[in-house]
């Protein structure tokens, strides 16, 4: 079943495509944050420090997470789009596996987005750094466990858009959803009576795990980022097994 | 085998199909005749677990079609050929299929070559005819050798050639005692290929009955002794210019009826109605 999702996957060549977007975007976007640095805090780079340049350039994963979020979207509405659930459906009656396999290949290939975002990302600042003359940050534990809280992000959110694209039956609705998810939390905390779901959301979860969260640390963050993917999935699973293709 | 017992579904206030009860069984092809909107396809999407009836059961192969442990290995089906993502080569639609089947790749190569699309499985099916799509729907029902073959109208899109290369299929596939079931608006091409036809009209059964059935014999001459030993046989017997219209009694029988009463037949002719007056007949009656 994985292997006919994945098979699924490669022979189309948006969602490669799409894959191979998220790994380029973010370095690209690492590169925009650290050399914009002197213009966004007023100081040049050599005079910021290198752990903070890092943590600028990390922010090309959230890119890398935006495009994978459309990825998900893809895998589950494109089924819909093109009327292929039908045979799918046909060959594999029992639709939650389907549901499943998708969300297994979305993940491998969400994570491998991530994991190879969260090492060019760095990468591209200490370069910067090399190339400003200034000394690179050390490689340490807070360091790695930044880069690791932040390839998660790409499958959070890969996730939920594949989950919410296969509830609604649409690859632009499962990117709104999943988009709505990633800028929510901004939007509350400007509502007084709201600012208390702050730790609710995802990317406090991811926060969380990364090492600097406000609200959570890292074991509530996996729990909570564990609770979002499968809730989100346990619903598309519903959904897709009761209703009418 | 397809069973179907009271199946009903509506659509909020549409009832698209009104307690339907019929059989298909083994070794003929069964045509599924109705207009459009008789709700052809909502049966067959039934039968195929896709849409959940709102009354009644259908099974297939004896289980519902949910419950069937290996689905694509015992039933074939071909609903809309326009269902298939059109970034995808024709290879690639039938490999993944074969994946989630648990079917071995080199099938897929097998049944390229049967439908006759092995020359362009790797264009992307969205740059094929609708023809060619049919072919590769029919390629991705046959890819579990099933003993069960559901199609909903397969013959559209094809070119004369095509047609004939699916009749040919089907009366081989049926042959091999398999049950094949084929939906169709197409009267004289269903004429040609199925043995048995259920009817159905505004989601209602119409009938169910053979096709070329013999309808009515003429006999010459009006013999009185001839038509008495008919009507003791059960038939109906009517006069007509110089001769008699025979319904409910064999060819046969008539021509050994008239050999006992020693008539000599100068006219002895099955005359069978064609499936379109047969069809138009029923659904005539049919309406309101």
């Amino acid at each position: 079943m994985i292997r006919a999702e994945w098979t699924k996957f490669a022979t189309v060549r948006s969602l490669p495509g799409l894959a191979a977007a998220a790994v380029t975007a973010a370095p690209l976007v690492a590169l925009l944050l650290v050399v914009s640095l002197p213009v966004t805090q007023g100081r040049a780079v050599t005079d910021v420090p290198p752990a903070e340049v890092l943590g600028a350039a990390l922010l090309g994963v959230d890119a890398a997470a935006i495009v994978a979020m459309v990825l998900g979207a893809s895998v589950g509405g494109s089924e819909y789009a093109t009327g292929l659930a039908q045979p799918t459906f046909l060959v594999t009656p029992r639709r939650g596996r389907v549901v499943l396999a998708k969300a297994v290949v979305t993940a491998s290939v969400a994570a491998a987005v991530g994991v190879a975002a969260a090492v060019l990302c760095p990468l591209v600042a200490q370069l910067v750094l090399l190339g400003a003359g200034a000394p690179p940050a050390p490689v340490d534990g807070p360091l790695l466990q930044l880069a690791a809280g932040s390839a998660l992000g790409p499958v959070c959110y890969a996730l939920l858009a594949l989950a919410a694209a296969l509830v609604l039956r649409s690859t632009g609705g499962g990117v709104v959803v999943a988009l709505a998810v990633l800028a929510l939390p901004t939007v509350t905390s400007w509502i007084p009576g709201l600012a208390a779901l702050a730790p609710v959301w995802p990317g406090a979860a991811l926060h969380g795990v990364s090492g600097v969260g406000e609200h959570l640390g890292p074991a509530a963050g996996l729990l909570s980022l564990v609770a979002w993917v499968a809730v989100g999935t346990a619903v598309a699973v519903w959904r897709v097994g009761a209703r009418d293709v | 085998m397809i069973r179907a017992r009271g199946l009903t579904k509506r659509y909020g206030a549409v009832l698209a199909v009104d307690d339907l009860s019929f059989d298909v069984g083994p070794g003929a092809v069964t045509g599924f005749l109705g207009a459009n909107g008789a709700g052809k396809s909502t049966t067959m999407r039934m039968t195929l677990g896709l849409d959940a009836p709102t009354a009644g059961s259908v099974t297939v192969a004896g289980r519902a079609y949910r419950d069937l442990p290996s689905p694509v290995r015992e039933v074939g089906a071909l609903l809309d050929p326009r269902c298939m993502h059109p970034g995808r080569s024709a290879r690639a639609h039938l490999r993944w299929m074969a994946d989630a089947a648990g079917i071995r790749r080199s099938r897929v190569e097998e049944v390229l070559e049967l439908v006759g699309v092995a020359h362009v499985a790797d264009r992307r099916v969205g740059t094929f005819s609708l023809g060619m799509r049919q072919r590769v729907g029919i390629a991705g029902a046959l890819l579990g050798d099933p003993g069960v073959l559901l199609l909903d109208e397969p013959l559209n899109g094809l070119d004369p050639e095509g047609i004939r290369w699916l009749r040919t299929l089907l009366r081989d596939l049926a042959h091999e005692g398999r049950t094949v079931f084929v939906s169709s608006h197409l009267l004289h091409e269903m004429e040609q290929v199925a043995q048995r036809v259920v009817v159905i009209a505004r989601g209602r059964l119409v009938d169910e009955f053979e096709v070329g059935r013999a309808a009515a014999v003429r006999v010459r001459p009006a013999d009185a002794g001839l038509v008495a030993a008919l009507r003791a046989a059960g038939a109906d017997v009517t006069a007509v210019e110089g001769g008699l219209e025979v319904r409910g009694v064999p060819a046969h029988q008539v021509g050994e009826l008239a050999l006992e009463h020693r008539v000599a037949l100068h006219e002895l002719v099955e005359r069978r109605d064609g499936l379109e007056e047969a069809y138009l007949a029923l659904t005539r009656a049919g309406a309101p």
